[in-house]
């Protein structure tokens, strides 16, 4: 059964080609399992935007769900 | 004495109603008499376009097209490298134009806002392509495939474009083949086939379950060949806010370029062309959940809609039968699970209604209802197509089942398509080898597997049947500007049968538009590149700016996304599957708030002049408002059913779709008239010279 | 996000490779792809005039190969996930699919020639057969191609 899980989301943050970047870590409870690893990202940025923060800026995959878990312009490490 | 008057008085009281009742009486009648005088009057004064004004040939339906390609202007090579020609969109429609323009020789710009053509969104249709080769020899032709879509588009489409359709549908698969696309062929080396719903011949072609990719890298490629060659100049990562529009030396305006947005640096551009071809896709997101890409959007269609251009049947919306169900309020987008499924896939709901409360409940699963107590309900109801319906027949059936408590997940909006008995007669290897890919897709979402367990379904809102209105040319009512592809609304009529879109979007950009706009450019050829510093550019991308400069002040409370799914739950509710003039009345005024809301109440953050999602999101959803705005008030005035319209005031006793060709068998067009106006209606009445309009029966 | 556990940390960040520079946070440029396949992966053929679709026979396990092949969606997986920021992967797999069929065999030794000379110029890897590319790849384009590619490469090399 898909449960609700609260994870960190540990992020690369770079303001252009030319900025310096670095990692920032959000936390983000409630998360549906069921839910995508984009829709993960989506539900980050609502929070981010509620903020007045500016929220992670990625390439919107076209629609084809099989590779929503390999989306590109992302590699994902997990860590505990 | 007293006894007198009393009889007197009550007799003058008597008179006082009896003469307050027949006042009233006549009062009604004579307001009905206005009503019905005005009605006429509207009548006579709806503006009306004539087949002269769609520029369709005279002559017999299979020797229109042939007419008009002996017959058309055409521009010499040398002349063509002196024309610029505007694309806006890389999906099948756009790349494959683009590429063939480009081939002949005119000088392309070609727009896409992902950030590689390949990304548009076409390359996610799965299905197959359709086309009349007739390879299998079980009674296909050119005939039998246009009659199959008028057929299917409910009789709501203009003849002769369907004809033309079906005509050149065996060229694209020539094309197709011939640039490496690796469609499925037979052990004996030759294509293969299946077949789709709305059809009882097998003339689909496709590439495993990833049809829509293959075909765009296709035309992806012929695109790449012509960028090497410096033949086309492509943006990518731009997206087009307006469409400038110059006057001729006879003061009609022309479409002669664009404003574009770069999206990485958010800098305004202006681009000039001898004419603009937009290919910009349909507008499904208005409902935010569909089976569109998060990007794909109806902003370029309104940008042509607000210079003139005709907005037509917008209501007509196909909802697809058999998506991955919704499964939270989070979620951004549906996942679409092809078509050709249906092909051995078995559509059922449980006959019991004890039943459905407990797969609801999760306490059974689907395997554990025995045969008997499974209702196959496309097949008992329709005995001829069963499971094999079109949309929105299946679509609507799924509705009745699950409106009567018949849904099978935990929120009752969901049916099985079930591949046991598949599995049993074919054997699991085969079954694997045909849609192994959507299993996999399948199972990676909803964690089940669907070899042992049937697969859970729901519709979605998937195409846009309606779009900008084009003539034969494929020409918009403003000079220059035409529209390819599922923008525009010219073949599909009411509804649009499976494996279509990808046709019609690759009929259009390789073998319709490099034809019919050489009758627009030869008469161009004595036009000079015009320089953007004209005021026409100055002042569009003005407008571009002040529009983009209000949103970012707002600086409200809600986020795009909140309201958007505002938005989308109420197109949902309101101008979904089952229509009703309450129902369209009410969503109309929920659509005006959220209009309201979102101009004074939105959030955007960030800057205007550097890489801004929000604010492209902000951009298109301003444009989502008015469509959705307007697919109510067109569903309002179509009072029939037909196709993906469905009226519940308007159905048969089983529950069918019902025409009413005497009153609205035409195109309703719709005519900006300002902002905060109403729309002026215009009708392009379809009288059909060739074919007869029956009652779709999928029975028998 | 059934891979992962209540009160785990999942790092995201962009594709790392010289080839892909980041535009902003997960955000890369990967238009050096499109630049390979404007060398050379296409057939060269003109809309309109082509032969009947059915006019050349394929055996299906050739089709089924192509098709394999052809399943790569350009998402760049493959050059992140090599050391050394290979695209070997990328581009074997469309020079692949075109050299299976009769339609791209014509042309294939100049294609591969053209899109591997594009992916050096644009500052890809050499590949050492790590297969650290195939392993990453979401639609499971297979290692054979590049080895399909080696050989063109190879035998357009030899005829010069």
């Amino acid at each position: 059964m898909d449960q609700y899980i609260d994870i960190k989301v540990r992020v690369w943050r770079q303001a252009g080609p030319k900025a310096q970047g670095h990692f920032e870590t959000y936390d983000l409870k409630h998360v549906f399992q069921g839910a995508s690893f984009l829709e993960m990202i989506d539900i980050l940025n609502e929070q981010l935007v509620a903020e007045h923060k500016d929220p992670v800026t990625y390439d919107h995959a076209p629609s084809r769900p099989a590779s929503c878990t390999c989306v590109s312009s992302k590699t994902v490490r997990r860590s505990l | 004495m007293a006894k007198k008057e009393e009889i007197m008085e009550a007799a003058k009281e008597t008179a006082k109603k009896v003469a307050t009742k027949v006042a009233q009486k006549a009062v009604d009648v004579a307001e009905a008499a206005l009503d019905a005088a005005a009605e006429v009057v509207k009548e006579a004064t709806t503006p009306i376009i004539t087949p002269e004004m769609a520029k369709i040939p005279a002559g017999p339906l299979e020797l229109k097209w042939t007419n008009y390609k002996n017959h058309q202007k055409l521009v010499n090579p040398a002349n063509k490298r002196r024309l610029d020609v505007i694309v806006v969109g890389t999906g099948l429609a756009g790349a494959s134009a683009a590429a063939s323009l480009a081939e002949m020789g005119f000088n392309v710009l070609n727009f896409c806002i992902q950030d590689s053509p390949r990304r548009a969104h076409s390359i996610a249709a799965q299905g197959g392509i359709n086309a009349a080769k007739n390879y299998q020899n079980d009674g296909d032709s050119v005939y039998r495939l246009y009659y199959d879509t008028i057929k299917g588009g409910d009789y709501r489409a203009r003849e002769a474009n369907v004809y033309r359709l079906a005509e050149v549908s065996n060229n694209i698969i020539d094309q197709c083949v011939a640039q490496g696309v690796p469609f499925a062929r037979e052990y004996g080396g030759l294509l293969d086939n299946r077949s789709f719903g709305g059809a009882q011949v097998s003339r689909t072609f496709y590439a495993k379950g990833q049809t829509g990719q293959q075909l765009l890298l296709g035309a992806y490629s012929a695109l790449s060949r012509q960028i090497g060659k410096g033949k086309v100049k492509m943006y990518t990562r731009y997206e087009m806010l307006d469409i400038v529009l110059v006057a001729d030396e006879n003061g009609e305006k022309r479409a002669r370029g664009i404003i574009a947005r770069n999206l990485v640096t958010g800098r305004i551009e202006r681009f000039f062309a001898h004419a603009v071809v937009v290919g910009s896709g349909g507008y499904g997101n208005t409902f935010f959940l569909s089976t569109n890409a998060m990007a794909s959007n109806g902003s370029a269609a309104m940008q042509m809609y607000r210079h003139g251009a005709l907005f037509a049947n917008p209501c007509y919306a196909q909802i697809h039968p058999t998506c991955i169900p919704k499964h939270g309020d989070f979620q951004s987008k549906l996942t679409l699970m092809s078509e050709s499924l249906r092909n051995d896939g078995r559509i059922w709901v449980p006959k019991k209604l004890e039943d459905a409360k407990r797969l609801q409940a999760g306490e059974i699963k689907g395997r554990d209802i025995p045969e008997e107590d499974r209702d196959y309900y496309l097949e008992r109801r329709y005995p001829a197509f069963g499971n094999l319906v079109p949309r929105d027949v299946a679509s609507r059936a799924a509705k009745e089942r699950c409106d009567k408590g018949y849904g099978v997940n935990n929120t009752g909006l969901a049916v099985f398509l079930d591949f046991s008995d598949a599995i049993q007669r074919l054997g699991k290897d085969v079954v694997a080898q045909k849609y192994g890919n959507l299993f996999q897709m399948y199972e990676k979402i909803v964690d089940e597997n669907p070899y042992e367990n049937p697969m859970m379904i729901f519709p979605a809102i998937h195409y846009t049947m309606g779009g900008i209105w084009v003539d034969y040319e494929l020409q918009t009512t403003v000079k220059g500007l035409f529209c390819i592809g599922e923008a525009n609304f010219s073949d599909h009529g009411a509804n649009r049968l499976g494996a279509s879109a990808l046709m019609q979007g690759l009929a259009d950009g390789y073998f319709v538009l490099p034809y019919t706009i050489q009758n627009y450019l030869s008469d161009q050829i004595g036009v000079p590149r015009m320089s953007t510093d004209l005021p026409e550019f100055a002042e569009a991308e003005k407008a571009v700016q002040d529009k983009i400069d209000k949103l970012m002040a707002i600086q409200g409370k809600r986020s795009v996304d909140s309201i958007h799914k505002e938005l989308g739950l109420i197109m949902w509710d309101f101008v979904g599957m089952g229509r009703t003039a309450e129902g369209l009345k009410e969503g109309i005024k929920k659509i005006d708030a959220i209009k309201k809301e979102f101009w004074t109440n939105v959030y955007i953050p960030g800057e205007a002049n550097s890489l801004n999602n929000e604010l492209e999101k902000a951009l298109r959803l301003a444009d989502f408002i008015e469509i959705g705005r307007l697919m109510a008030v067109d569903a309002l005035h179509r009072e029939e059913s037909c196709g993906g319209h469905f009226r519940e005031e308007y159905q048969t006793p089983e529950g069918e779709a019902l025409r009413q060709d005497d009153k609205f068998a035409y195109v309703g067009c719709w005519k900006y008239m300002g902002e905060d106006a109403e729309p002026q209606l215009i009708k392009e009445p379809l009288d059909y010279e060739f074919t007869e309009r029956k009652t779709r029966n999928y029975k028998n | 996000m059934r891979k992962f556990k209540d009160g785990e940390t999942i790092t995201v960040e962009p594709w790392r490779s010289r080839a892909f520079p980041v535009i902003k946070d997960l955000m890369v440029d990967r238009g050096a792809y499109d630049k390979i396949m404007q060398a050379g992966g296409f057939v060269s053929v003109n809309t309109g005039g082509v032969p009947d679709a059915n006019a050349i026979p394929i055996p299906k396990p050739v089709a089924d190969e192509a098709m394999d092949a052809a399943s790569c969606i350009g998402c760049g997986a493959c050059a992140a996930a090599c050391k050394n920021g290979s695209a070997m992967l990328f581009v074997s797999a469309k020079v692949s699919q075109l050299a299976l069929l009769p339609q791209g065999k014509i042309e294939a030794a100049a294609r591969a020639k053209a899109m591997v000379a594009k992916m050096d110029e644009l500052g890809f890897g050499n590949c050492t057969n790590t297969g650290a590319c195939a392993a990453e790849c979401p639609k499971s384009v297979s290692l054979a191609n590049i080895a399909r590619l080696n050989r063109e490469f190879l035998s357009a090399k030899f005829k010069d």
